[in-house]
């Protein structure tokens, strides 16, 4: 194992952090898949009224129709719900008896993993579609079967707040994780790298048939593309897969139980979380939100967030736990206004910057912070203030502007393909002009895989 | 006779207190080219990360 230790960075002093341990959600009376991968054309596979198993297909991919979407309960269709231009949105099932029976996939034992052919692999992971849990570098889009990865890595860390632990995670769960990593190994005819903080527990730290790799340091040290700048560097031509270690125990738990794995482990974390109800949850995969949230979060008007603190979306009402959401995030909406609060001594409000007061000492505590972006929009200044933040070998501040001037040969020769809106999300944090560099960055990315490399 | 030279950093400087300058004054008679983005959530809809900020504004 080869240590790498980040200097770049900032931790971020948020009150909230989830509890190392797993509660049981009870069952959903109703579930909803939603489509929401970019670039994704949908195909349905059912109508509303249809009756569906643990593992029927519901919409498959029109590039690919052997990438499949499956219903992770049996029950009744209730309704398909579309987005802007007709795109489908998502599809809600009323869980109950269904006469479809549900899907059983071919069984594996540990042993017969390891050698296992890659195209019997593909094929399962294509039609249960988990396959969609890995993502191709660039653009981190799902990945293409038919091409084989220069490397595949495995992200078994997080230093986001508050992600999933995965040493809470994986516990219980050692046999599946071990089999998703020897299922990996499968995919590609170069390296899995599993990427793991110095906390790691022992089961994963002495994960076999993988390159295991120690990273320690401030967020963003935990985010893939930290990883793959260390320890194999991305030419523009080149192709790697990522997978989330949490999402590996579920492909770990279909190979091995032949069975849909309907459940996996979010975290609940944030300010606007009541203190008790911090912690780890196990959810069937498209319970509603209400159902996660109900008695468990503070008073008074707050935002829930799908992901981290940093780099999440806002969720609405209504909405249900998808099956790539792992970590929901509770602040409070932040409205107030200060009268020339650009000149406060900053005692009461964090900021990394020392011309506040809390810029000294005050990542010692812990703090509520709200949603206020506390600022408005400012032009752009050339400070080089965001490469304090960013431990890739990149010039943001000439990437940022080489993507807003739609300059994409430029934005590639710095490097832009390395990367994923998430890891200017630190940027985009500490900057006091308050651009959304994550944006653009997200921009720039979706220009170039339409313009083509 | 020697020229006075700023050099990068200092041009950046002076830009950042002309820029300071200049949007606290734009804000406070609220003609913003950009849209006012104080007011939470209708504003921050369309942002990437639609999390917490740093208290660091100029």
């Amino acid at each position: 194992m080869t240590p790498i230790q980040i200097k770049k960075g900032l931790d971020i002093p948020l009150a909230g952090a989830p509890r190392p341990e797993i509660v049981d959600i009870p069952a959903a009376k109703s579930v909803a898949v939603y489509q929401e991968f970019p670039g994704l054309k949908a195909k349905l596979r059912v109508a509303e009224g249809d009756q569906v198993g643990k593992g029927s297909p519901l919409f498959i991919d029109k590039k690919r129709p052997d990438l499949q979407f499956c219903s992770p309960v049996a029950g009744v269709v209730k309704a398909i719900e579309y987005g802007a231009r007709r795109a489908l949105y998502r599809i809600v099932i009323d869980v109950g008896q269904s006469e479809t029976p549900d899907v059983e996939f071919q069984r594996y034992s540990a042993d017969q993993l390891r050698g296992v052919e890659r195209s019997a692999v593909l094929s399962q992971l294509l039609s249960s579609g988990l396959f969609s849990l890995i993502r191709q570098r660039p653009f981190s889009r799902i990945a293409d079967p038919e091409i084989t990865p220069k490397a595949i890595f495995v992200n078994g860390m997080n230093t986001a707040p508050f992600l999933p632990d995965l040493n809470v995670v994986v516990q219980g769960q050692e046999r599946a994780f071990q089999a998703g990593l020897d299922l990996m190994t499968r995919l590609t005819e170069g390296d899995v790298h599993l990427c793991i903080a110095p906390d790691a527990a022992d089961s994963i730290k002495s994960a076999s048939n993988v390159k295991v790799h120690q990273f320690s340091g401030p967020h963003p040290s935990g985010n893939t593309s930290i990883h793959i700048h260390h320890i194999d560097p991305m030419e523009p031509t080149d192709q790697v897969w990522t997978i989330r270690g949490t999402d590996l125990i579920r492909i770990g738990q279909l190979f091995l139980d032949g069975n849909y794995p309907d459940k996996h482990v979010i975290s609940l974390g944030g300010p606007g979380v009541k203190e008790d109800a911090r912690a780890h949850y196990r959810v069937q995969i498209g319970t509603p939100l209400v159902d996660l949230l109900d008695g468990r979060m503070q008073d008074g008007e707050q935002r829930v967030i799908k992901g981290d603190a940093l780099a999440g979306v806002a969720m609405q009402e209504g909405e249900h736990v998808s099956a790539i959401c792992s970590a929901i995030t509770i602040l409070a909406e932040g409205r107030e206004q200060f009268f020339m609060g650009w000149m406060a001594p900053g005692i009461n409000k964090l900021s990394a910057s020392r011309a506040y007061l809390s810029g000294w000492n005050g990542h010692k505590r812990k703090w509520d912070l709200t949603t206020n972006i506390n600022g408005g929009y400012r032009a752009m200044v050339f400070t080089g203030l965001y490469d304090k933040y960013m431990p890739l070998n990149i010039l943001v501040d000439y990437l940022v502007r080489a993507v807003l001037a739609h300059d994409t040969d430029e934005a590639i020769s710095l490097g832009i393909l390395e990367t994923d809106p998430e890891d200017f999300a630190l940027c985009a944090y500490v900057c006091p002009s308050k651009m959304d560099i994550s944006g653009v960055i997200r921009q720039g990315l979706e220009e170039i895989e339409k313009e083509g490399i | 006779m020697r020229r006075f030279r700023i050099g990068k950093r200092g041009t950046a400087f002076f830009e950042r207190i002309y820029l300071t300058l200049l949007g606290q004054f734009v804000d406070s008679h609220g003609k913003s080219a950009q849209p006012p983005n104080h007011k939470g959530l209708q504003c921050r809809v369309n942002r990437y990360c639609q999390g917490i900020y740093d208290a660091n504004t100029d």
